[in-house]
């Protein structure tokens, strides 16, 4: 079953953020949405995982899971690398640690968080969500803060685990939807 | 010597020193006043406190009172942390016990403790008056800590589908800690002098406060700041017993203390 918008609606407040959105994304089709810094890409999202309801407007999701990267990371702070992804995602400890040194975090399997830097957090909030057994992946801003040589290998190794499932690929930077192969851009 | 060696060294130093003068400025005060009725010196306390340690009585009255005070602060604060969840779930709890919690907080405790006396035994007083005090200071708090729980982590349990069981040990109990922690902080003061207190009113068997009342009626002084003493003694270890066991039990949570 394919992921559908149609004509969604959203404001907080006297604000329009989306109005009339539609978009729809095939079963393992990659989809990235365009857009500037406050134009409700992240609302969009949020909508999509279900975590705010739409004004207006019909959503159809796929069967299965949903992952989420969440532009601010949202790790437990008092839990380790590995214990964040088998916490969170139910995954072993085996997959966790492969995930981990796949994001070029083994050297941190049992640091925390708060002693990490905003790329080592990013990363592990992407491992995170490859860890989890779901259909959908949602990506808010997902490589924002990694160097360009970093980038590269994170997006390729994303690429990789990404194989069949359905990405919606949020960011302001084109050359991340070309780098992920995305099939579909929709402007915000 | 290290520089970490150092540190606690000179940490050591300054609290020795501290100790030091204020034992000074009170054998001061022994001399001037001059009258053992009203001060007694540091020296005489600590003879004092010798003589009693090795009676079987006082270790009776001590561990009397330490039981007593300890089963009060427990049930305060089990009561507490589960009426701060209850009142978190469901708004009407909330509506309901507020009033009772700001009745417990602004009444004075000689009017519990008289209103415990004749209602209880005088074995149960201290317990109540200590459970008493530390309800509202444990409810408090944890109330808040499980409010202040980032709602950004539970939209995130709520997308990975994490169950109520991992939300509470991997979210809710990691983030309420440290308010527990400082709750016991605070609540175990309260309930040492408020039992304290409930025993000296109620002239308890087997405790501190009835050994404190009669040193007033008999005029002992001495006897008087030596179970002064041994009070803040007790309350002192006890408080740092429970911060260490909480400590212990979150340190796999790595919280950070308030």
């Amino acid at each position: 079953m394919p992921l559908r918008l149609q004509n969604i609606d959203k404001s907080f407040g006297e604000k329009n953020v989306l109005t009339g959105f539609s978009m729809e994304a095939e079963e393992g089709e990659r989809v990235c949405v365009l857009g500037p810094s406050g134009g409700g890409k992240t609302t969009l999202l949020n909508i999509i995982a279900g975590l705010i309801p739409p004004d207006r407007g019909e959503i159809q999701r796929p069967e299965g899971k949903i992952a989420y990267v969440f532009q601010e990371y949202r790790l437990l702070p008092w839990l380790n690398a590995e214990e964040n992804l088998t916490a969170a995602t139910g995954c072993s400890k085996e997959v966790a640690r492969e995930l981990l040194r796949t994001m070029e975090l083994e050297k941190e399997i049992h640091g925390y968080p708060d002693d990490f830097s905003g790329g080592m957090k990013q990363r592990l909030s992407i491992a995170r969500a490859l860890a989890f057994d779901s259909s959908v992946i949602l990506m808010d801003e997902p490589f924002k803060g990694l160097d360009p040589e970093l980038r590269e290998r994170v997006i390729a190794r994303v690429d990789e685990y990404c194989h069949g499932r359905t990405v919606i690929l949020v960011t302001h930077d084109r050359t991340e939807c070309d780098m992920m192969k995305c099939t579909k851009i929709y402007e915000i | 010597m290290s520089a970490d060696k150092k540190a606690l060294f000179k940490k050591i130093a300054m609290k020795a020193a501290v100790a030091a003068l204020w034992l000074a400025l009170w054998q001061l005060v022994c001399y001037i006043v001059h009258m053992e009725l009203l001060v007694v010196s540091p020296l005489t306390v600590l003879r004092r406190l010798g003589e009693l340690c090795v009676t079987a009585d006082f270790w009776q009255y001590s561990l009397g009172s330490l039981g007593r005070i300890t089963e009060g602060f427990l049930l305060g604060s089990a009561t507490g942390a589960a009426l701060a969840m209850l009142c978190h779930k469901v708004k009407f709890a909330r509506e309901f016990f507020s009033p009772a919690i700001t009745l417990i907080k602004s009444t004075p405790v000689a009017s519990f403790i008289i209103l415990a006396l004749v209602w209880l035994t005088g074995q149960r007083v201290p317990v109540f008056i200590s459970f008493l005090m530390v309800l509202p200071v444990v409810y408090g708090n944890v109330f808040q800590g499980i409010r202040e729980v980032d709602p950004k982590l539970l939209e995130m349990a709520k997308v990975y589908g994490m169950n109520r069981r991992k939300r509470v040990t991997k979210i809710y109990i990691p983030s309420v800690l440290p308010y527990l922690m400082a709750a016991c902080r605070t609540a175990l003061g309260l309930s040492w002098k408020a039992g304290v207190a409930a025993e000296v009113i109620g002239v308890t068997k087997d405790s501190i406060g009835r050994q404190l009342y009669y040193s007033k009626i008999y005029l002992e002084t001495a006897d008087l700041f030596a179970w002064t003493a041994v009070v803040i003694l007790m309350s002192v270890a006890l408080e740092k017993f429970f911060v260490w066991a909480i400590d212990r039990a979150g340190k796999r949570y790595r919280f950070k203390r308030m």
